[in-house]
């Protein structure tokens, strides 16, 4: 019977890791592949669509990330993207943790509208303010720069930060807030020597949350930067370019190198926090 | 001198009332027992008095200061709380310390302390380990030191017991009230386990439904219940609590407490019924060990057939049934009867209490 259940179990899971990995792994696959296709012109080429589908020809290469890595573009989408998520994340935990705490223990006016507050925040609709970005952004001067990015994504980190950061904090019982207290611990000493120490899987959690949905936010990306401040998101749908201001032809080769490429800080991380994201994200749920 | 004062103090949880009007003096370096039934108040009592609440009405004091609003950290008190509530990622020795260390007390001070503290709990070889890694009565004992490490001017202790298996319990009781008469330090300790309260407290406060019933010695609170309920709380097992009316009998005032079980009034109670008439209800109050197996002719007796024997292995209670109710008789151990028997119970007449039926209270 048990056995039965968890033949099911797997066939689920397997069919949904599939599904998440299936695009993930032709894009990479693709990425390693160069499309001899045109090279037969008339055989083995077929039009779906607009695009041409390579059917036949495919050469295992790296010569997709050669190129990548050849081409000054690169490494300088790569760079700006990580000022742009660190700064951002860094600000939003510096500024949010003390926050979520105070959100966490204290009872004041306006808390709940401050809280729904926060929600609207994260799920406005972006387009809605786009333009309205666009416009004031290029008063402030903020357009196309560091600062102006690293701005609009603290907006989107900062309700994610004090949102979840507090329901860590509130997951601690409350004895031993209490007990730190009656030890005569001010509030600032409680939360850097008690709370945050027992929360820190739920940090890392958090900020890689944050950090990866920087790392792949377009939209705002698209409207708000150029030359000087694209990101990786934006440079990868664009392709390469010849320069960082180029703009070229769709080509799916680059496109599949880009975003192999793009995946890579994110694993990276995941990997070296697995452990204290498996426990950040079961946080509270076991008691 | 550490003396608590809490007068006309309430607290309501939104419409619950969960300390009402509350009087209570804690004197300066006693061990006080809070004892009460679950949900009386307790604990709520202990918070108010560390501050982790707020009274909704009335004033607490810490002798001639009135401390209502001062901050939990500023009150210089300890608690020891039922879960222990140790900091999880720190060591022992970080637990202790900590009370030292958020108030900047210099390293070579917080050691010695720390080392001093350890040793009198014996737990100095359990220093370099986190709570997760020591049993309970260990982690119970850390818990302690962090809550004495300081020189607290009140200690505060919320059942912190009852985690313990019953004979680290017994063991902990005894070392704590050497602890708190060795360090001379003001004590409140909650609890709802009358033993507990019986064997280490100096005073007793039986708090029920918020109220203040009774507060006194651990002998007054057993010897003189003011209260039905109290009576019938305390002792183990508790006292009888028999139904009776006041009647008269040939110009002698008796108790009627079932068919065949009329009482004259022991002398001691007489002067209590004179404002009494005749047909008052009653419950007369009597300890199981006042009450013996004895024959016809003595003056306070009843008769009332055996319905169960129960063992517990250094004496034996007998449950008769008079009436609608049980009684219990507390005698030595290995005594034989047979279920069913009937037999003649005598009662010790001095021990005898009195209660109105209706409001509970002592007469
Ligand atoms: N935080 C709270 N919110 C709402 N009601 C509460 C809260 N704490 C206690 N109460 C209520 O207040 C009353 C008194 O609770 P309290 O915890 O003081 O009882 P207690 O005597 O300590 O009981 P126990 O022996 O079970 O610990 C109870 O009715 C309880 O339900
Ligand atoms: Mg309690």
């Amino acid at each position: 019977m048990a056995k039965r259940k968890n033949r099911l179990r797997y066939l689920v899971l397997i069919f949904a890791s599939w599904w998440v990995i299936y695009p993930i792994a032709t894009s990479v696959q693709e990425s390693f592949e160069i499309d001899l296709g045109p090279l037969y012109s008339g055989r083995g080429v077929s039009f779906v669509g607009q695009f041409f589908q390579g059917t036949g020809g495919l050469m295992p290469t790296a010569i997709n990330y050669l190129q990548a890595f050849r081409i000054e573009a690169w490494p300088r989408l790569v760079f700006n993207s990580s000022i742009i998520a660190l700064s951002s994340v860094s600000i939003a935990l510096i500024v949010g943790i003390p926050a979520a705490y105070s959100f966490a223990m204290y009872k004041y006016r306006g808390k709940t509208i401050l809280t729904i507050g926060l929600l609207a925040l994260r799920t406005i609709s972006p387009f809605a303010v786009l333009v309205p970005f666009f416009i004031v952004y290029g008063q402030l001067g903020l357009f196309d720069t560091f600062q102006g990015m690293a701005i609009i994504y603290l907006v989107l980190n900062l309700p994610i930060v004090i949102l979840m950061m507090r329901g860590f904090f509130k997951d601690i019982p409350k004895e031993i807030y209490e007990a730190a207290f009656l030890s005569g611990a001010s509030d600032m000493t409680i939360m850097r020597r008690i709370a945050l120490p027992l929360v820190i899987p739920g940090m890392v959690a958090v900020v890689l949350f944050a950090f990866v949905a920087t790392w792949n936010e377009y939209l705002y990306a698209l409207i708000l930067t150029g030359a000087r401040s694209k990101t990786v998101s934006r440079g990868v749908w664009s392709g390469f370019g010849e320069s960082i201001q180029g703009f070229k032809i769709l080509d799916f080769d680059e496109l599949n190198t880009a975003g192999t490429l793009a995946l890579i800080p994110a694993i990276v991380i995941v990997l070296l926090v697995r452990k204290y994201l498996v426990r950040g994200v079961t946080l509270g749920a076991a008691k | 001198m550490v003396q608590v004062r809490l007068t006309g103090v309430s607290k309501k949880y939104g419409d619950v009332p969960a300390v009402e009007k509350l009087d209570l003096l804690v004197r300066d370096r006693e061990f006080l027992t809070i004892l009460g039934p679950s949900g009386g108040g307790k604990s709520t009592t202990l918070r108010l008095i560390a501050g982790l609440e707020t009274p909704d009405e009335g004033d607490i004091h810490i002798d001639d200061l009135r401390i209502n609003e001062l901050p939990p950290r500023d009150r210089n008190m300890t608690m020891v709380f039922q879960n222990y509530a140790l900091f999880p990622h720190m060591t022992a020795e970080a637990n202790i310390a900590f009370p030292l260390v958020v108030k900047h007390t210099p390293k070579e001070e917080v050691e010695k302390r720390v080392k001093e503290v350890s040793s009198l709990l014996k737990i100095s070889h359990l220093l370099k380990r986190k709570p997760k890694e020591m049993s309970g009565g260990e982690q119970q004992r850390v818990a302690l030191g962090r809550a004495i490490v300081k020189k607290p001017n009140v200690f505060l202790m919320d059942e912190p017991l009852s985690n313990l298996d019953a004979a680290l319990r017994t063991e902990m009781r005894m070392e704590l009230k050497r602890l708190q008469k060795q360090l001379q330090t003001t004590l409140i300790y909650v609890t709802h386990d009358q033993t507990e309260a019986l064997s280490m407290a100096d005073r007793i406060a039986v708090i029920k439904d918020g109220k203040l019933l009774q507060i006194g010695s651990p002998e007054e609170i057993y010897n003189q219940p003011a209260d039905a309920w109290i009576a019938s709380f305390i002792g183990n097992p508790p006292m009888n609590l028999i139904s009776c009316t006041l009647a008269r009998n040939n110009d002698r005032t008796t108790l009627h407490a079932a068919e065949d079980c009329v009482l004259e009034i022991p002398k001691s109670l007489i002067s209590k019924l004179t404002d009494l008439e005749i047909g008052a209800k009653l419950k007369l109050g009597v300890r199981p060990e006042d009450i013996e197996i004895g024959s016809k002719g003595a003056t306070l007796f009843c008769e009332a057939e055996i319905y169960l024997l129960e063992s517990t292995g250094d004496s034996t209670v007998i449950d008769f049934k008079m009436g609608d109710s049980i009684v219990k008789l507390k005698t030595k151990a290995g005594y034989k009867a047979k279920i069913g028997e009937r037999a003649q119970l005598v009662f010790t007449g001095s021990k005898m209490l009195l209660f109105d039926a209706e409001t509970g209270r002592a007469l």
